[in-house]
């Protein structure tokens, strides 16, 4: 049997409520089938019976159901955390984030994250995560490039650890 | 089948299921069990701020094995 771990982690959200203080760091808890992929973490919910992950992910096989993460959502990685991707950003400028985002997976062979681009308003930098007004959203990988969400919501939260990324417009 | 879920247990019950589903493959996953009845059982895979994302409901006459797992045996990442 394949070891099962249960994994903590973060992850990006969105809220549609003007309030601000509704915008917050989501914490997530998974238990599954856990394999590294590169700069990826692999979660499998569900397997075919006796499948060996190691050799699902090496023949490119689908997965059943379950997630890939960054390996950089992990809050053991959040908690230490301290680069230095925000040194001259403050709150109130517009700016655009380029992060990682989380795939859910449901009988395809896929084994790495997406890639999303945001641009807004910054209007909360707290130690772990930030906070943009008015964002726009677009997944830029992978294919197709698609608006996520379709609508515009008020207030994006980005946790830090996830941005590869950050430029100010104005 | 003997019941596993004790209700004033506050711990998780993360148990490991063996299954067949209705395309008759065998499956195999392990989560939180959340429900018991006479008739299914639902197996959690994901929370987010402690509310259920994810999960499973697995016909009792689906079920191949079930397992209690030992928190000592669950990685923690």
């Amino acid at each position: 049997m394949d070891k099962i771990s249960r994994v903590e982690y973060v992850d990006a959200s969105y809220t549609y409520d003007e309030d601000l203080s509704e915008a917050k760091l989501s914490v997530f808890e998974a238990h599954g089938y856990v394999e590294k992929v590169a700069d990826n973490i692999v979660i499998i919910f569900i397997k075919k019976r006796g499948t060996n992950i190691q050799e699902t992910i090496k023949n490119k096989e689908n997965i059943v159901k379950g997630l890939v993460i960054p390996n950089s959502a992990l809050i053991s990685a959040v908690n230490i955390n301290k680069n230095k991707i925000l040194d001259g950003i403050t709150e109130g400028l517009l700016v655009t984030v380029t992060w990682r985002d989380i795939v859910y997976v449901a009988n395809t062979p896929t084994y790495d994250c997406a890639t999303m681009y945001t641009e807004g308003t910054l209007v909360k930098i707290e130690k772990d995560h930030i906070i943009l007004k008015n964002p726009e959203t677009i997944r830029t990988y992978p294919f197709p490039v698609k608006n996520h969400p379709a609508e515009k919501p008020s207030y994006y939260t980005i946790p830090i650890s996830l941005i590869a990324e950050i430029k100010v417009i104005k | 089948m003997e019941k596993i879920l004790n209700e004033n247990n506050s711990e998780n019950t993360v148990v490991y299921v063996v299954f067949r589903a209705s395309d008759k493959e065998e499956y195999e996953c392990a989560g939180v069990l959340m429900r018991e009845e006479k008739d299914s059982i639902r197996v959690a895979f994901n929370a987010k701020n402690g509310k259920i994302k994810d999960w499973l409901d697995i016909k009792q006459t689906d079920i191949i094995s079930i397992n209690v797992l030992d928190s000592s045996v669950i990685e923690k990442l």
